[in-house]
């Protein structure tokens, strides 16, 4: 009894000194001060991703985890918060302390309509400061292979026939598979009858069970699916690499330019700085010759768009939704 | 008195939130209201029925009847009191105060002795820091840190 | 066509890959068990790892994790009555109640038994039914899945075991506290009230824990038993005894797993749905329906073989359609494309070394689950044997860092308190937690996939015929009346029986 009396005493001991120790080595650590920018990054950066692990942005985060502990010495941690389709996660950068020790994962045009949209978005635009932006993924139009859609032509026709009768299939309400369909429906001056699905998956598997007559899809979906669909156009600005058979929107006539882009944010009012520290990281990534050559394969187009270039991308995508969300919400 | 029993009580909160349910989905539109307004509407159908069920038989028991209302409450301000200290001082420290008054609390007047009382201090670090280490830096779970501590 | 075996034989004899598939079987069933873990999580930190790794390799270690993940959620269920994983909900029904009669040992082996069969059943579907099961999977869309959620939700009928009306208002306040947050169609946020926190709507795992965890510790607490233990009682040929039992009822095991399969197989309704509605179906058989609840073990086996069954199931729409019918399979597709195989139609052909390689490996791993499972099972049920003063505190922490780690989020903490609060009042009032969480689980399939048939129907001109004509909408809305009327009928002569007898007796009288 006494034994362990004494047992339990000294591992208490060795316990509480363990725990003085890591408080105390975290201690300098915690308090690193605003504006001392120099020897940035001092310790190891999160990178936060705002929706389910395993998803594009996660797989994304992963494939530039190593590269970025390479580029910037020092270890990068990636968590995951999830929820309201991204908008959690962003709330939560906006309130970060800006000191490039917290990024997150972006996607243009969700961080552009949330704000617009929601009643309780729970941050703004201008709060995210663009870092970089990495990837893009053309949306594209597709129809299953017996539907008697051959065309762009005939689709606008079948449109005009009988308005509101075509369904297409897209992920989410207010996001930029609506907003695409919004803007396609606009171009054409016809009804189609968008339906939302929770997810690309659900909306690909009611498709092609024949729920829908037409899918908005991400480009990378198509690539996988190019032999099972007619893809009927393709809203990049020029033909895309991995599907050099389909049509872009604006060689048919109809002038429509739609995708969703991924990029990393930090919290506005970061130092500059730093900023540039965490841009020039990134953009020595998005130049990998093997990073570019996988996200061709899988279906991307990879991008190399610094902090400012994004900003400015961002503030025009904005001034464009504008017009498009006042009609949507009155 | 018998009137305002559990019950009746119940069913009128019951058909408040019915009718919360009924004004908030009045701003949205059709298809994010549609759902929840028919649950709603069947809420306050099925409240109805049971607060004429409510008044006609009127439950004999009160609600607390048989229950040592002074530990319920403490165990429930206890897992409070947990929440709060772990947004104030971060969740291992919370985690260890909250174990060690547990278990010392809990144990009755026995385990006040010292030597259940180290046991007590013990058992909460050894399993408080296992799984705070497995969380943190196996799971690469960010554990808050605690508003006291900078975070 | 049968030229991949020696490939498969190659890849499985391989002393290392099996190592893994142990390792990654144990990791998977401590995820498991923990509430706040999943194995989505898990398996995204496998990721990096996959990098380096061949294809094989990290396709049999994403499986063992899987199979372990689903299995373990069954331990924290039996033992402190809440889910490791929502797929375990059922579980809690019978085996808390087995745990807390002093059968924790019983209850696990069952788990494993159950589990493993269902695995294997699951595994065997997945092997040799991929192409058929794929299309039923593509004949499910909106309309079907309201009426798969309405088939759940019939299960209130069932599980109300004190008052109907209670279980229909429980079952309400679920579905209406599943509509927190943005609507998955209409796309504006409900009954958030201002709260910034409140629009990605309330965590599943976070509202299971507080409505089976937070009240169970308060009952134990203010019945003043914490000074004791739970009597258990060690027992030899627990192993031989249970699995008599479940043999003796092989009806059970393989009801349960076709369900499991083919729940699995619609994408988005996962574990969790696969396990009640294979409890459901359990009791609906079953000649002694009073015994479930109170600790029957062909409750836990019913639970238990469905949603590790369903496992198989969510693969099959992966590997033969390129759709993920889980977040883990979603993973698993992703491990897939960084070694530039893309899933879907032609993988069996393209890749038959890899692909069959992975599906002996699934089925060996079901197999190994079983060896380990009943290895542990009975150092695992010991663990009950703890002083309840200290596991009550023990239970307070895993609940809430299970309740934070599942999004990060100290808000989900503060939830987690407040309704398990309100939980417990609810409870004392009469209001079953089983109802409430049925009805939030099952809330946004209902939802999603009647918001779509409307939007569908009306573009088609025929909102009603899209509901009630296609067939496999019927066969699920036969098999809802059904669901409905047997257990009223049933309750109907009960009754009848019932006050002929005390007539009898007052006539006596």
């Amino acid at each position: 009894m006494r034994k362990m009396k004494l047992a339990a005493i000294m591992l208490l001991a060795v316990l509480l000194t363990g725990l003085a120790g890591c408080s105390a080595g975290s201690g300098p650590a915690a308090e690193g001060k605003e504006g001392d920018t120099k020897g940035y990054p001092k310790h190891p950066i999160t990178y936060s991703i705002p929706f389910d692990p395993g998803g594009q942005s996660d797989l994304e985060a992963r494939r530039q985890q190593p590269h970025l502990e390479r580029i910037l010495g020092t270890s990068i941690v990636i968590t995951y918060k999830i929820g309201g389709g991204g908008a959690v996660g962003w709330t939560e950068l906006a309130g970060k302390k800006p000191d490039g020790y917290f990024m997150a994962g972006i996607n243009v045009p969700h961080i552009i309509l949330q704000p617009l949209l929601q009643r309780d978005a729970g941050y703004k635009t201008e709060q995210l400061e663009p870092v970089a932006i990495f990837q893009s993924t053309p949306v594209g139009l597709a129809v299953r292979k017996d539907s008697s859609i051959q065309s762009l032509e005939d689709l606008i026709r079948m449109a005009k026939d009988k308005p509101g009768a075509l369904t297409a299939a897209g992920v989410g309400t207010y996001t930029g598979h609506h907003m695409t369909h919004l803007l396609f429906e606009e171009k054409l001056e016809a009804a189609i009858q968008y339906i939302p699905f929770t997810g690309a998956a659900a909306a690909m598997q009611s498709f092609l069970g024949g729920n829908t007559d037409l899918l908005w899809g991400n480009s990378n979906d198509l690539v996988s699916y190019k032999d099972e669909f007619r893809l009927i156009a393709i809203g990049s600005a020029e033909r895309f690499t991995a599907l050099p058979d389909t049509p872009t929107f604006i060689e048919q006539g109809v002038d429509l330019i739609a995708g969703i882009d991924r990029g990393v944010a930090v919290p506005q009012g970061t130092p500059e700085k730093v900023v540039q520290e965490l841009e020039k990281a990134f953009l020595k990534i998005a130049a990998d010759p093997e990073v570019i050559r996988q996200m061709t394969a899988e279906g991307f187009e990879p991008k190399a768009m610094g902090a400012a270039e994004s900003k400015a991308y961002i503030k025009q995508l904005k001034a464009e939704y504008e017009p498009l969300v006042a009609e949507l919400r009155p | 008195m018998r009137l305002l029993n559990k019950d009746v009580l119940s069913a009128i909160v019951l058909l408040a939130v019915s009718a919360v349910v009924y004004l908030e989905t009045a701003g949205l539109n059709e298809m994010s209201a549609v759902f929840p307004r028919s649950i709603g509407l069947l809420l306050g159908v099925l409240s109805v029925i049971y607060l004429v069920f409510s008044l006609l038989k009127p439950s004999a028991s009160g609600l607390w009847e048989g229950t040592n209302k002074g530990r319920l409450a403490a165990a429930a301000a206890g897992i409070a009191a947990y929440a709060g200290l772990i947004w104030l001082s971060g969740f291992l420290i919370a985690s260890i105060l909250m174990m060690f008054s547990f278990i010392s609390l809990l144990g009755g007047r026995e385990s006040r002795r010292p030597l259940r009382l180290l046991q007590a201090g013990a058992i909460a670090i050894l399993v408080s820091g296992f799984f705070f280490v497995l969380f943190k830096y196996v799971f690469i779970v960010p554990l808050p840190v605690g508003i006291l501590f900078g975070a | 066509m049968t030229d991949y075996i020696p490939v498969v034989i190659e890849v499985l004899s391989n002393p290392l890959n099996l190592l893994l598939l142990v390792a990654s079987l144990i990791a998977g069933i401590i995820v498991g068990a923990l509430p706040g873990l999943t194995v989505t999580m898990a398996l995204a930190l496998l990721l990096p790892f996959t990098f380096s790794l061949p294809a094989d390799t990290s396709l049999i270690a994403m499986g063992g994790l899987y199979i372990g993940g689903m299995f373990g959620g069954c331990i924290s269920a039996i033992l402190i009555n809440t889910p490791g994983t929502p797929s375990a909900i059922a579980t809690t029904f019978d085996g808390y109640p087995m745990a807390r009669s002093g059968k924790p040992h019983h209850a696990i082996v069952t788990a494993v038994l159950a589990s493993g069969i269902g695995g294997i059943i699951g595994a065997l579907a997945l092997l040799f039914l991929t192409p058929l099961l794929s299309s039923l999977s593509l004949a499910f869309g909106p309309p079907e899945y309201f009426w798969v959620a309405m088939l759940g939700l019939s299960m209130i009928a069932t599980l109300s075991s004190g008052s109907m009306l209670k279980g229909l208002i429980g079952g309400c306040l679920g579905l209406l506290l599943g509509t927190i947050g943005i609507a998955p169609i209409g796309g504006e946020s409900r009954f958030t009230f201002g709260l910034a926190p409140l629009v990605a709507g309330l965590e599943l795992t976070v509202v299971l824990i507080a409505f089976f965890c937070i009240p169970e510790v308060l009952r134990i607490v203010e019945n003043r038993i914490t000074g004791e233990r739970i009597a258990y009682r060690k027992e030899k040929g627990v192993v031989a005894q249970m699995w008599n039992r479940l043999i003796r009822r092989p009806f059970l095991l393989l009801r349960s797993s076709v369900i499991g399969v083919i729940v699995g197989i619609i994408p988005g309704a996962g574990g969790n749905v696969a396990s009640i509605i294979s409890y459901d179906a359990a009791v609906k058989f079953s000649k002694d329906k009073k015994a479930f609840g109170k600790g029957s073990y062909e409750g836990v086996a019913a639970s238990e073989s469905a949603n590790n069954a369903e496992v198989g199931g969510s693969l099959v729409p992966l590997l033969s359609l390129g759709i993920p019918g889980a977040p883990p399979a979603a993973i698993m597709m992703g491990a897939l494309m960084i070694h530039g195989i893309t899933p879907g139609p032609g993988l069996f052909t393209s890749q038959a070394g890899l692909v069959y390689t992975f599906l002996w490996a699934f089925l060996l791993a079901n197999v190994l689950l079983i060896v380990l499972g009943l290895y542990l099972s009975g150092p695992i049920g010991r663990i009950i044997n703890i002083r309840m003063d200290v596991l009550i505190p023990v239970i307070i922490f895993l609940s809430t860092i299970g309740a934070f780690a599942i999004r990060n989020n100290f808000t989900d903490v503060v939830m987690m308190v407040i309704i398990g609060l309100a939980a417990y009042l609810l409870s004392r009032l009469g209001f079953h937690p089983a109802p409430i969480v049925l009805g939030l689980i099952l809330g946004p399939i209902a939802e999603v996939g009647l918001t779509q048939s409307i939007l569908i129907g009306q573009a088609k001109d025929h909102v009603f015929a899209f509901f009630f004509t296609r067939p496999v909408s019927v066969v699920l809305m036969v098999l809802c009346a059904l669901s409905i009327a047997v257990p009223l009928a049933d309750k109907w002569l009960r009754s009848r029986r019932g006050s002929g007898q005390r007539q009898g007796k007052e006539e006596a009288e």
